[in-house]
């Protein structure tokens, strides 16, 4: 998998995490809004541990208009600071935009992390012009920033996933971005009430097993406050359960507001797994 | 012979068993609905039940078409399977005794498609209608669609309408404004108002729990 200059193992587990500039966001309410908070959270999430930041300027939620050239303004600047600050890592922009992702391309973002699922056909064009990944989320063709209201699937849910990210992925291929660089979600949540959500998460296995690379954006969203019955506050455990399970079914990358403790469930199910050894191992063994 | 009383209960999927989950918080107003289309169907013995809600075309259905209430979970639905509002309708309908029609209206029809069969459905035995739809989806920040600022005085004037019979102002709901609104019963209203002309209309309830205007209301 090759995410813009970066390149990973077949086996790797990433953690994505979000920095919002956004005022209003569900989960921080804007407590990276500033540019400079938002470039200490950077810091602190690469001290972390996190291998991707994905730097969004628009909440997903209905809200105060934001159009392109505000847009542009919340994430460019940023995206420059921290290609100059954090070489190694990786840089995602959160968009569904084409002119968004033309300027922070330009300004040295890996990724665009389309979570509107294709509204913007054009999206793919740029990522091939930059040799840029594109994550490519199925969201049913709903209107950017709705909710969904009352939304069926008279299909199997996972053959609609399935056949929403091969599309766009085929699209990606077709646009000339690079095979290495595609990457799919289901997107949780996203066009989605929570018996579609806990579907798709408990079939993962059926994305992995389509050879694209995987990424999962669980964190603290209405999926885990609705099965455990919790406020937004309160979804750090339910997150890192599905965070988990979705190591094991074979998720690739975990976008994520808690970057620590992903990491270390990642690690864990890594360990579980086989993929990765035990960090000391002494207890019976001295 | 004519339709003789008319029940508008709401569309909401959660209303449907199991897909509320454990709490099922919209138990309380599915017993109401319930209650409601019985003592209606009881009192004015009427031997002919219609429901009526919006799917994707205009038709009859088979009153022992399956359950379509997987395309809110696993969406694996079995061929046939009803349209959500009429399943919900059906939900409500008296069982035993009487006949049981369901229909679907497009959700697109337009207002004089509606009312077209709103006078067939009017033509039979004395018919209780029962009319799935809901208000507007739009009424909070939290709410589907988010908060529109004409949806609440939207919805008041809805209520009033229901509470007063009054089909011309359900006749002259504007299809556009409705979709602006997300309020997706909009063809059902159409159709009761023609079908159901000149009963006295009664507000039994209103509730927006989560931002979308939930109605029962009596028409005898």
């Amino acid at each position: 998998m090759r995410l813009g200059r970066h390149t990973f193992a077949d086996d790797a587990m990433l953690v994505m995490a979000i920095v919002n500039r956004t005022p209003d966001s569900f989960y921080d309410k804007g407590a990276t809004f500033a540019e400079d908070k938002a470039m200490e959270r950077v810091d602190l999430v690469v001290e972390q541990g996190a291998d991707i930041v994905d730097i969004g300027g628009v909440k997903a939620a209905p809200g105060g208009e934001v159009d392109v050239a505000e847009e542009v303004d919340r994430v460019v600047g940023l995206v420059a600071r921290v290609h100059e600050a954090h070489p190694q890592l990786v840089i995602s922009v959160d968009t569904w935009r084409a002119e968004v992702g033309e300027a922070v391309c330009a300004a040295g973002a890996d990724v665009l992390n389309d979570a509107w699922g294709g509204a913007d056909p054009a999206l793919v064009d740029v990522a091939a012009r930059h040799d840029a990944a594109i994550i490519c989320t199925h969201t049913g063709g709903v209107e950017p920033r709705t909710r969904p209201f009352r939304t069926g699937f008279d299909r199997d849910i996972m053959a609609e996933v399935l056949d929403g990210v091969l599309g766009y992925a085929e699209r990606a291929l077709a646009a000339g971005v690079a095979r290495e660089s595609i990457v799919i979600d289901p997107a949780h949540d996203f066009g989605k009430n929570t018996h579609h959500t806990l579907e798709v998460t408990r079939r993962l296995d059926e994305m992995v097993d389509t050879g694209w690379p995987v990424l999962v954006s669980l964190s603290n969203k209405d999926f885990v406050g609705e099965t455990l019955d919790k406020p937004v506050d309160q979804r750090l455990i339910g997150t890192l359960a599905t965070t988990a399970v979705s190591a094991w079914l074979g998720a690739r990358i975990y976008r994520v507001h808690e970057v620590a403790e992903t990491r270390q469930v990642l690690d864990m199910v890594a360990t579980l797994r086989g993929e990765r050894p035990p960090a000391r191992t002494i207890r019976g063994l001295a | 012979m004519s339709v003789v009383a008319a029940v508008v209960v709401p569309a909401a999927p959660a209303l449907l068993p199991g897909i509320g989950g454990a709490a099922d918080p919209l138990a309380d107003l599915r017993e109401r609905a319930r209650q409601l289309v019985l003592e209606t169907a009881v009192t004015k013995g009427v031997t002919r039940v219609v429901v009526i809600g919006a799917g994707e075309s205009t038709r009859t259905w088979p009153t022992d078409a399956p359950s379509g209430a997987a395309r809110f979970t696993t969406g694996r639905v079995p061929d046939g399977a009803l349209p959500t509002d009429v399943e919900i309708g059906r939900m409500f309908a008296p069982s035993g005794g009487g006949e049981l029609v369901l229909h679907s209206i497009a959700s697109d029809a337009t207002p004089q498609e509606c009312a077209q069969l709103g006078r067939e459905l009017a033509d039979g035995p004395s018919t209780l209608l029962v009319c799935v739809a809901d208000g507007p989806a739009t009424l909070t920040d939290k709410a589907p669609g988010h908060l529109q600022l004409d949806a609440a005085p939207f919805a008041l004037e809805l209520a009033d309408a229901l509470a007063a019979g009054d089909t011309p102002a359900l006749a002259a709901l504007d299809p556009a404004t409705c979709e602006r609104l997300w309020m997706r019963g909009r063809p059902a209203l159409q159709v009761l108002a023609a079908a159901a002309p000149g009963l006295r209309g009664e507000l039994v309830s209103e509730e927006a729990p989560f931002g979308v205007q939930y109605l029962l209301a009596r028409w005898v």
